[in-house]
């Protein structure tokens, strides 16, 4: 009998044992492979994350603080918001110049709503906002009926550069303009004139061209103003249900005899941006106007002045807290975004402190947040699935190294008669060992190969369900964005499976072969000690 | 010259924190075309003299020549391969295969020449036996004891061995059987010149063969008869 015939006689003749290796083996393969390449893919992924994610920082801003202190019931004045505010741009703006920071941006945000002539001209009719609902429209003209006035420090805004918004048509702030806080500033593309949205209807024909001034108005009242969104039908966001045209009318009219000063301040348009971003993430980006920061500052400070001297001179009731911040709605110091790109990660400890100790001394109480959080955050679940992948590895290795030396043992055992006779014949104990080690061999790598076939399954279905355990259902603020510079969470969580690809799947399938060639080693021990005298007399 | 020459050898076995002395000094000599028995009491070290001449264990001292070579420099396995065909007293096939391919597994590992077609072979050889076609290819589970003795025996003639050795082949069988398979081992003997050595407490047995060997368990040493 040749002994080939020999080997697949024992193979085929005991099907159970067999089946019951290759079902061993094959689960083993499975948690092995499975594991193995979703280490390698979520590995690469996490990498990729942290090269993505630039050495940067963010400052927690004060509307954070303030939302967080109103949670507590503690009340601050507006005006001393106001004041904070002026503080913590100064802080940032010299942390800006720390030698770590290799890049600064930061845009303020108007505390309240802010009134645009030519921009409330564009109103959408009401009537048509239950039947055609235009998001960018709706959105630049939404139920506050304001724009967003927001203040940019820097020309290489990462807004822009990012391609987050895009210039549609003009050109973004020169170093110049955002130097010396020039009077320009950037519309969103619904605020132009050839805007291609034929379908909607408009009450005003005002939109703006290149190098138009927009007008900002800003005025104090005697009483509190009654808001064009207020007319708006109740479910959407209006306050006081259906009014005739006449009747608001009528309030606009009264609004005007309650001015009590009015500035208008003009700034040329120099550019319209468009973004799909809004659409996607529900921001109030696309609703923003952007100007430089130092304009921004002067006149913020400028008007706050004034209201102030109208409180003074006690023609502003500031105790009316419902009416009272629309008196003086034009700037105020809330931040939008604070974003700063460091030289190096290594820079990031002593930027933390001397973040720290500025802040400290502006009386800013804000929280640094650095890009190792900001990776955790993003790439968390994706960390856990690697981590838990890499346990499940060694342990796998183990278990199976264990399961299949002992199941190596116990055929062996099972098979010690045969042993015995084939040595009792003359059998050479090299030629046994070998016969046994590539039955279990052939009989593994059946089990190997069907593994191959569904570990990239069932190591998939593995990180999902790990995925969807430890899922974050924290959305990303703007700044952190800004660092992810491109890459949104759900996008990193779902990348992994792209790297899921077959050099692993092999590599992998190579480590089941080496444990069960290893496990299979235990037969040597086992053959060699053998004395057929004592297995067959 | 004798095909198998014992002589002189010593053999003992752990017992408690003593060794017992189980063959001490023993010579014997075979020649082909005889059947010796070896005879003797339970524990007396039939087997172990049997282990010694098949080359599955070693003798403290002394030596065992086939041919006038000593099995040492042959090779045990070498010898256990080419020299003896071994019959044990519950058969020792293997049990998932068939009575052919139990008789073909030892013609695949010895190096003598056992004829150009194997299964052929094997199947004269288990015709000589007394196993026709049929149950050649039952897997051997499926055979009586007798039988499976039979198979067995075909196996141990498979290699061309010129010595034949058995324990107690007779020992699970019933009278009649046993009696069959010791007429076959006297024709191996007599008609096909093999020398066939047979470890028994059976007197009847004994009676049967050429020579009997009796091993006493106070000298541990043979006494031909």
């Amino acid at each position: 009998m040749k002994k080939l015939e020999r080997f697949f006689l024992s193979i085929i003749r005991r099907p159970v044992k067999t089946i019951i290796l290759i079902l061993v083996v094959f689960v083993a393969g499975n948690v092995i492979t499975g594991s193995f390449i979703i280490y390698h893919a979520t590995q690469k992924v996490s990498d990729k994350i942290h090269e993505q994610i630039r050495p940067a920082a963010t400052i927690q801003t004060p509307v954070d603080v303030r939302i967080n202190s109103l949670s507590r019931s503690i009340s601050i004045d507006d005006s001393e918001i106001d004041e904070y505010g002026y503080r913590y741009i100064d802080a940032l703006l010299e942390i800006a110049q720390f030698d770590e920071v290799a890049y600064a941006d930061f845009g303020m945000l108007s505390q309240h709503w802010t009134t645009v002539d030519k921009i409330k001209n564009l109103s959408i009719s009401y009537s048509m906002l239950d039947t055609t609902y235009d998001r960018n429209l709706f959105r630049f003209d939404n139920i506050y009926n304001k724009a967003t006035v927001v203040g940019v420090y820097n020309p290489d805004s990462y807004y822009f550069m990012n391609n987050d918004l895009e210039i549609v048509e003009g050109r973004f702030f020169t170093e110049e303009e955002i130097r010396e806080g020039k009077a320009v500033v950037i519309l969103p593309q619904s605020a132009r004139k050839i805007y291609p949205r034929e379908n909607t209807e408009f009450y005003g024909q005002e939109k703006f061209e290149l190098n138009e001034k927009i007008e900002f108005v800003f005025r104090i009242y005697d009483s509190d103003p009654i808001n064009d969104s207020d007319f708006f039908p109740m479910e959407n966001g209006g306050m006081y249900g259906e009014f005739t045209q006449e009747e608001i009318d009528m309030f606009q009219e009264k609004n005007e005899q309650s001015i009590l000063y009015e500035e208008v301040v003009e700034a040329e348009v120099i550019g319209f941006y468009k973004s799909d971003f809004g659409k996607e993430k529900d921001f109030d980006i696309i609703n923003n106007v952007y100007m430089p920061l130092n304009f921004y500052i002067h006149q913020n400070k400028k008007h706050n002045e004034k209201v102030a001297e109208y409180i003074g001179k006690g023609l502003v009731d500031t105790n009316n807290k419902e009416g009272f911040p629309r008196n003086y709605n034009f700037l105020s110091t809330i931040s939008l975004f604070t974003y700063f790109e460091l030289n190096d990660n290594s820079e990031i400890e002593s930027f933390v402190n001397k973040t720290r100790s500025v802040l400290d001394e502006y009386q800013i109480d804000s929280n640094i947040k650095v890009n190792n959080d900001l990776y955790m955050k993003v790439a968390g679940p994706l960390s856990t699935v690697n981590d838990l992948s890499e346990l499940i590895i060694i342990v796998a290795v183990i278990v199976v190294f264990i399961i299949l030396s002992c199941l190596s043992l116990v055929f062996m055992k099972d098979r010690k008669k045969e042993i015995g006779i084939l040595l009792s014949l003359g059998e050479h104990k090299r030629k046994v060992i070998m016969q046994m080690m590539a039955e279990i061999l052939l009989v593994g790598l059946l089990g190997i190969a069907g593994s191959m076939l569904t570990a990239r399954e069932f190591g998939k279905s593995l990180a999902d369900s790990i995925i969807s355990m430890s899922k974050q259902t924290e959305t990303l603020s703007e700044d952190e964005r800004k660092m992810m510079n491109g890459m949104t969470p759900i996008g990193a969580m779902n990348e992994y499976e792209e790297y899921l690809d077959d050099t692993n799947i092999l590599a992998a399938s190579s480590i089941s072969v080496i444990i069960l060639l290893a496990s299979s080693g235990c037969i040597i021990i086992v053959i060699a000690r053998m004395n057929p005298k004592d297995i067959l007399l | 010259m004798s095909i198998l020459e014992v002589k002189d050898i010593y053999f003992t076995y752990p017992d408690g924190d003593h060794r017992k002395t189980i063959l001490n000094h023993v010579s014997a000599s075979f020649d082909c075309g005889k059947f010796y028995t070896i005879l003797g009491s339970s524990g007396c070290g039939k087997t172990t003299f049997l282990s010694l001449i098949s080359a599955l264990d070693k003798a403290e001292s002394g030596d065992i020549y086939y041919n006038g070579i000593n099995i040492k420099d042959i090779g045990f396995e070498k010898y256990r391969r080419n020299h003896v065909g071994i019959v044990f007293q519950n058969y020792n096939l293997i049990t998932y295969m068939t009575a052919l391919e139990n008789v073909r597994i030892a013609m695949g590992i010895t190096e003598n020449d056992v004829g150009g077609d194997i299964s052929s072979t094997a199947l004269e050889l288990l015709e000589k036996v007394g196993i026709d076609r049929t149950k050649a290819d039952r897997r051997v589970t499926k055979l009586s004891g007798g039988e499976q003795q039979r198979v067995a025996i075909a196996r141990a003639l498979s290699t061309n061995a010129d010595i034949i050795l058995a324990d107690e082949p007779t020992g699970n069988l019933d009278k009649k059987t046993g009696r069959g398979i010791v007429d076959i081992f006297k024709n191996l003997a007599h008609d096909l010149n093999k020398c066939v050595i047979v470890v028994t407490h059976s007197e009847e047995v004994a009676r049967e063969s050429d020579e009997i060997l009796r091993l006493y368990s106070h000298t541990q040493s043979f006494n031909f008869e």
